[in-house]
């Protein structure tokens, strides 16, 4: 019979607290990231809108600005359409930040056979992929909704007279439709990604999915003289929620064909994420397969 | 004897992958000490080390590692380290960094990760090339600073699959000689190697696999003394061995006795091992045949392989 000498002793020292887990995925996603210049330069760029805005937004609110540079703005100037299209311009900038950050961040785990290093530690399949979106969630949080309303705040704060209440509904469709976009694209890349398993082709699938679709789905709808085919169209689909979010027309909206309704819309993107999620839950695996 | 809740237990277990199997009805009950999986390739060593780990739940049964299910991951995984056999790293890290962010992951404070993760490196040796990325490591390297990684917070569970793989004579005798700390300190040290005398060295019993199933499990003397259909082989060196083979031939558990090529000693095959050493002993005792040295040829992992799995059992 064998004596152990019972001399090891396991680990017992304090543990951080187990929701916190995940921000150590993000961290060091974020720091692989930021290593490249060019991704940094880009997310700087990002910031030049919201720059502009802020400036645009004094230059409304002061005569002398305006005396100085013989500039003259209309009343109401600064309204939901101005948001919306600060944040369509943002949005896409923000597009780039996620088809460039987003297939990687899965990818290489995959590519690496490194999924299965992480799941054998007090880490669920939900807190890996948490810890991988929240990074892009975060950039995009900084890209997309918060400089918006840090806009939306500035211009509440000069106007007065109560405008912040009375379009604090707009406040809302600038979290919603920002948080929208975030889910829809970061959903998108990681599927994309955790599905051919190649950052390249994840994201030449993003752009595709984005720019070739919708010609395809203007096809089908001129060849068969239908409006259905727009559907395949998810840049049309998100800007048709975002003008009934900041309660604008939909009539400036290009498209083949007569608009989907609304309720289609808001259907074909919700179903878009579950089936992102569906992809992620079963591809993502602790498990390897060898092969060969 | 270890008490069940020391103990690594399999309780009627199958996991199928689809259609595949992966194992089927393992029924197991593993003891503190050395263990090595040993089976070919797909005869579900992996799997059985992923269900040990939590990685895959199975299809049926219940697995407990130390008492605890998956089911409680803060105190499962507290216990259990994991190095698999795939050469995997999170892109872009150094060896520094594998460690520490696996212990940050594990709940292990800043402090205490960095404190153990310099232990780890420094007692696999890493410690000149830690701060490089994992990335430019030899396989050798990697193989390391992986074993570092699955040791750095102090398990109890000890999962490596192929943990010998690409390592150098030096280091595999290194790492053998930590296994082997390892496992006389009370630690489960759970091995599956394609390198069965290396195995067969270390190990404190052996589970033999094939096709999804435990084909044998237990201590390898254990095993081998059960192995009844193949006659247990002992090379008895002597002075004259055929004189010895004449005498031990009229017994009936002996089933050979073939005299070695270089005349000096004779191999014997029994069916009673235990019998055969009472009567050897009798035999030199009633005459001088010049006996040197008498050692078991087959009780090792290699010949259990061969007979238990067939094929060769040198490399799987």
């Amino acid at each position: 019979m064998a004596v152990y000498k019972r001399t090891y002793k396991a680990y017992r020292g304090p543990l951080t607290p187990a929701w916190s887990r995940f921000t150590v995925l993000s961290r060091y996603g974020f720091s692989t990231l930021f290593e490249s210049r060019f991704f940094t330069a880009f997310v700087v760029l990002c910031m030049v809108p919201f720059l502009v805005c802020t400036v645009f937004i004094y230059f409304v609110h002061s005569a002398t600005a305006q005396a100085i540079l013989n500039l003259r703005f209309g009343n109401n100037i600064v309204n939901s359409g101005w948001f919306l299209g600060f944040l369509g311009v943002e949005a896409w900038l923000g597009f780039i930040v996620a088809a460039w950050a987003g297939p990687g961040m899965v990818s290489k785990d995959f590519a690496n056979q490194s999924v299965q290093l992480y799941l054998s530690r007090p880490l669920s399949r939900a807190e890996y992929l948490l810890g991988k979106v929240s990074v892009l969630g975060s950039l995009l949080s900084g890209t997309t909704w918060i400089p918006a309303l840090i806009l939306f705040g500035l211009q509440a704060e000069l106007e007065g007279h109560g405008w912040g209440w009375n379009n604090l509904w707009l406040a809302g469709a600038i979290v919603v439709a920002g948080l929208l976009w975030i889910a829809l694209i970061s959903l998108l890349s990681m599927a994309l990604s955790v599905w051919v398993k190649w950052r390249i082709a994840a994201t030449a699938l993003m752009i595709g999915t984005f720019f070739l679709l919708p010609g395809f789905g203007a096809v089908v709808s001129a060849v068969m003289r239908t409006r259905w085919g727009n559907l395949l169209n998810f840049p049309y689909l998100i800007t048709l929620v975002w003008a009934h979010l900041f309660r604008l027309s939909p009539r400036h909206i290009h498209v083949v064909g007569d608009h989907v309704p609304l309720w289609a819309a808001w259907a074909v993107l919700l179903a878009v994420c579950g089936f992102c999620i569906w992809i992620l839950n079963r591809k993502l695996k602790a498990r390897e397969a060898v092969r060969g | 004897m270890s008490s069940p809740n020391n103990r690594i237990v399999f309780e009627n277990v199958s996991k199928f992958y689809g259609e595949v199997l992966g194992v089927n009805r393992v029924n197991l009950s593993l003891p503190p000490g050395i263990t090595s999986l040993v089976g070919p390739n797909g005869s579900g060593k992996t799997t059985l080390m992923n269900l040990m780990t939590g990685l895959v739940r199975p299809t049926q049964g219940t697995v407990s590692v130390l008492g605890l299910t998956p089911d409680q991951p803060e105190e499962f995984f507290r216990h259990v380290g994991y190095c698999t056999q795939f050469d995997s790293f999170p892109k872009g890290l150094t060896g520094y960094e594998f460690i520490y962010q696996g212990l940050m992951l594990r709940g292990i404070t800043r402090q205490e990760a960095h404190r153990l993760t310099c232990e780890a490196i420094e007692r696999l040796g890493m410690t000149e090339a830690a701060p490089r990325k994992v990335a430019g490591y030899s396989k050798g390297m990697r193989q390391r600073i992986r074993l570092a990684q699955s040791i750095a917070h102090h398990p109890t569970v000890l999962v490596l699959d192929e943990p010998l793989n690409g390592l150098d004579p030096m280091a595999r005798a290194e790492t053998i000689a930590l296994f082997e700390a390892l496992g006389k300190q009370g630690l489960h040290v759970i091995i599956s190697s394609h390198v069965l005398h290396e195995v067969d060295k270390i190990s404190d019993q052996v589970v033999l696999m094939s096709y999804g199933y435990v084909v044998a499990e237990g201590q390898i003397h254990g095993v081998r003394s059960e192995v009844k259909e193949h006659p247990m082989q002992i090379l008895v060196r002597c002075g004259n061995p055929s004189g010895l083979a004449a005498r031990l031939f009229s017994q009936d558990h002996v089933v050979e006795a073939k005299l070695n090529r270089d005349g000096k000693g004779v191999l014997v095959r029994t069916r009673d091992a235990d019998q055969f050493y009472v009567l050897l002993n009798r035999i030199v005792v009633d005459e001088d045949f010049g006996l040197e040295a008498v050692t078991p040829a087959d009780d090792d992992v290699n010949s259990l392989y061969q007979y238990l799995i067939g094929g060769s059992g040198g490399q799987v």
